[in-house]
């Protein structure tokens, strides 16, 4: 039941809700799922639409594995230099504090209305937060684990392959899982402003032409796609944790 | 002949109100097998002796030296088992691959038959010390740090432990250095007492051991040595 019967019913009770809305505010403003389902059978056939879910899906895994490969180095340094904490905190307090729609605006007009400026935002947009992270997940390190490393000798590989890494797994893996988040938010934010193809680029073109189900349907599919790869993480983190577990396994 | 020697040894820690001298002017040494104990109140710089003899800490002043480089075997005062592995597992991680067919042995000298596929989560605090024991003896040692090692555990299940103890370290001769301020732990596990205290600490007087082996905590002689090391802590307050 834990499993799959209540994940099933908070599924049922989203389209549910849903058909409330659609109720209440009327079919033609906030079309139902069925109307929307109906949208997305037509536009599923045609290339296009999964051309613009390709290169969004794409530019949302590129910002993730820019934002993570230089972020994670970023927060270790933090986390185990006080000198470099100290300096690199200004610049941390802008990056964190920066409205995210300033940070992408001006990269359009600093860099131009393309692939590198959305790019390039985008991954600074992140990058403050997953270094953060890391930052506080390195200096929760139990030191008492780090000596008893020390003391019998274990060589570098070993310390960081089952000492440390076991440690900072559940954060880092639930900072992927935010980071994936944001970066498709901002990816989509990003398209509206300042791309011609992309899910936002599409949003934005149905929403000059009143066409909700059009917005509904590009929502749905990628909630879909970022949904399983959400879970995908989320199956890792349980599987790095199963000596958390009590005897016998889950509940 | 030495196995481990503390030449004039100091160690001053950085602190927010300024340097702060934990250790002045230690000289001690211990003979190949010998089994000292470090007995001192709490924060008296036991521990800090230990982490000097294996090497997670420099003297600030005079020098630790080693007869052989040492293969230590370290049991602190938790377990400090990686809760993400088995115990087999956690004993494998420090010893080398031709110890690894020792460890169902190693776990049984210790009372822990058949728990090698536990987490250390599963373990009572006494099971878990005893683990740690384990560990400590499977890659036979050349060095035994015993760090309080049943400090955080009941009366009953130290006791227990200190027999246990005892009866391995006779099993497989050892140079140990033992951290305690437990006269009785002192006594029944050690060749030599050396009593710790003063600030900044130093070496206050020592106490040989002159007991058979095979010793119980209830014996005359060695409770009379208990109560001569008591009188030895008193006159060094």
């Amino acid at each position: 039941m834990l499993r799959w019967g209540w994940p099933l019913l908070g599924l049922l009770s989203v389209v549910v809700a849903w058909s409330l809305l659609t109720r209440l505010l009327g079919p033609s403003t906030f079309p139902g799922p069925v109307d929307t389902l109906h949208f997305l059978n037509e536009q599923v056939r045609k290339a296009a639409f999964w051309g613009h879910i390709g290169i969004t899906l794409w530019r949302v895994l590129v910002c993730f594995a820019l934002a993570l490969a230089l972020g994670l180095p970023l927060g270790w340094l933090l986390g185990l230099s006080p000198v470099f904490s100290a300096f690199a905190g200004p610049w941390l307090a802008i990056g964190l504090t920066l409205p995210r729609i300033l940070i992408l605006l001006s990269a359009f007009l600093i860099v131009g209305l393309n692939e590198k400026a959305l790019v390039t935002a985008i991954t600074l947009i992140l990058l403050p937060t997953v270094a953060v992270q890391v930052r506080e997940a390195v200096r929760s390190l139990d030191p008492r684990l780090s000596d008893m490393a020390r003391a019998f000798r274990l060589s570098r590989t070993k310390t960081w392959r089952w000492v440390i890494l076991p440690q900072l797994w559940p954060t880092l893996l639930g900072l992927a899982r935010v980071t994936l988040s944001l970066s498709w938010k901002m990816v989509v934010f990003g398209e509206v402003f300042g791309r011609t193809s992309g899910v936002g680029y599409m949003i934005s073109f149905y929403f000059q032409q009143f066409e909700m189900r059009g917005i509904l349907a590009y929502g749905v599919v990628m909630t879909l796609i970022l949904s399983a790869l959400d879970g995908g993480l989320a199956w890792l983190s349980r599987r790095g944790s199963t000596w958390q577990q009590p005897p016998g396994g889950e509940p | 002949m030495t196995a481990l020697q503390f030449q004039g040894v100091g160690v001053t820690f950085a602190s927010a109100d300024g340097a702060r001298e934990v250790l002045r002017g230690i000289d001690l040494q211990v003979a190949p097998g010998e089994r000292v104990a470090l007995l001192g109140r709490s924060g008296s710089g036991k521990s800090t002796l230990l982490n000097l003899a294996a090497g997670l800490l420099r003297p600030t002043q005079g020098q630790v030296i080693y007869d052989t480089p040492p293969r230590v075997g370290y049991v602190f005062q938790d377990a400090r088992l990686l809760p993400w592995l088995r115990l087999d597992q956690n004993l494998a991680l420090v010893s080398p691959p031709e110890y690894h067919p020792d460890i169902p042995s190693a776990l049984t000298r210790v009372g822990l038959a058949g728990r090698g596929s536990d987490y250390p989560g599963q373990l009572s605090l006494g099971m878990a010390q005893r683990a740690s024991l384990a560990r400590a003896l499977l890659i036979q040692p050349n060095l035994l740090l015993l760090d309080e090692p049943f400090g955080a555990l009941d009366e009953l299940t130290a006791g227990e432990l200190r027999n246990q103890l005892s009866r391995l370290l006779r099993q497989q001769p050892v140079t140990t250095l033992l951290v305690t301020h437990h006269p009785g732990e002192a006594v029944l596990l050690s060749d030599r007492v050396v009593v710790l205290g003063g600030q900044p600490t130093q070496l206050l007087g020592e106490l040989k051991i002159d007991l058979p082996p095979s010793r119980d905590p209830d014996d005359e002689g060695l409770l009379r040595l208990v109560r001569e090391l008591r009188g030895l802590i008193h006159t060094a307050d």
